[in-house]
């Protein structure tokens, strides 16, 4: 073997005894309190759920403001109507 | 110890991280070189151990199924970063992606490596970044978690001869990216 390969041989061998490295204390804490982290969590079926009620209100809102827009529509049309005939027909004069 | 796990025994689940957080958190500082990360996805690990335990079907054994999850845990996170990686340098978009070398990668120093071996400990880590990533699990599983064989199988859900190969074929290419290495630094 000539030193290039000794060199890489060395180097593959270089984690041969490695240590196993000790979990810090406060990971080991938040490990232990990862059980009642969870309840906090939201479920993929949650979230869906809150993603379709804001859905349906914004929906509802279109609605009733769609609505709302036709009424003073109909209502400023009909003022308009009644403000001439009670300027031609009425006997006020 | 599993069925109070699945009844969400809160002193089972106790002796559970007892029992594998060393394994997963030494397995989490192989595969993503870093000790902060490898904290950040211990947790997650864990936390996706407690939520899935229901699904546990013990066609094979619980320390199987928990490096199965830390190793899918682990490339998630190894893919966002390089995604994130991908999308914030500017210059990578002018650099191809087959101009990878040892030098590129980041200096990690593996806490449980004896201080004579670190240096030579850096460059093999640096070369193993660069493994395609089913090579780096199973050489990560068999030379730092000392995993036999058959549990790599089972494991990354491959046959004994697909381990061999993959293992095979890593120190193979072990050997190429320190070569190269030793070309440009060493000589």
């Amino acid at each position: 073997m000539n030193t290039k390969e000794n060199w890489i041989e060395d180097t593959l061998n270089a984690l041969d005894d490695i240590q196993r490295v000790e979990v810090p204390l406060s990971l080991k804490y938040s490990l232990l309190n990862s059980s009642k982290r969870k309840e906090n969590r939201l479920s993929v079926a949650q979230k869906w759920m809150i993603a379709a009620s804001v859905i349906v209100l914004l929906g509802i809102n279109l609605i009733s403001m769609n609505q709302y827009a036709k009424k003073s529509e109909k209502l400023t049309f009909n003022d308009g109507k009644s403000a001439v005939y009670k300027e031609y027909f009425s006997s006020d004069y | 110890m599993i069925s109070r796990l699945k009844k969400n025994d809160e002193k089972a689940f106790q002796v559970l991280v007892d029992l594998f957080s060393k394994k997963v958190y030494n397995l989490c500082i192989g595969m993503l070189q870093n000790t902060e990360d490898a904290q950040d996805v211990t947790q997650e690990i864990f936390i996706t151990i407690h939520i899935n335990i229901q699904q546990f079907k013990e066609e094979s054994s619980l320390s199987t199924w928990i490096y199965r999850i830390s190793i899918n845990k682990c490339l998630e996170f190894i893919r966002k970063k390089h995604r994130k990686k991908r999308s914030g340098i500017f210059k990578s978009i002018f650099s191809s992606d087959g101009e990878k070398a040892i030098e590129n990668h980041s200096d990690f120093s593996h806490p449980g490596i004896q201080l004579e071996n670190q240096e030579r400990a850096k460059i093999l880590f640096k070369a193993i970044d660069l493994l395609p990533e089913q090579q780096r699990t199973a050489y990560i599983l068999h030379k730092i978690e000392q995993v036999s064989y058959n549990e790599i199988a089972e494991i990354m859900q491959l046959s004994l001869s697909a381990v061999e190969s993959l293992l095979f074929r890593a120190k193979q290419n072990l050997k190429k990216h320190l070569a190269t290495y030793y070309e440009e630094n060493e000589k």
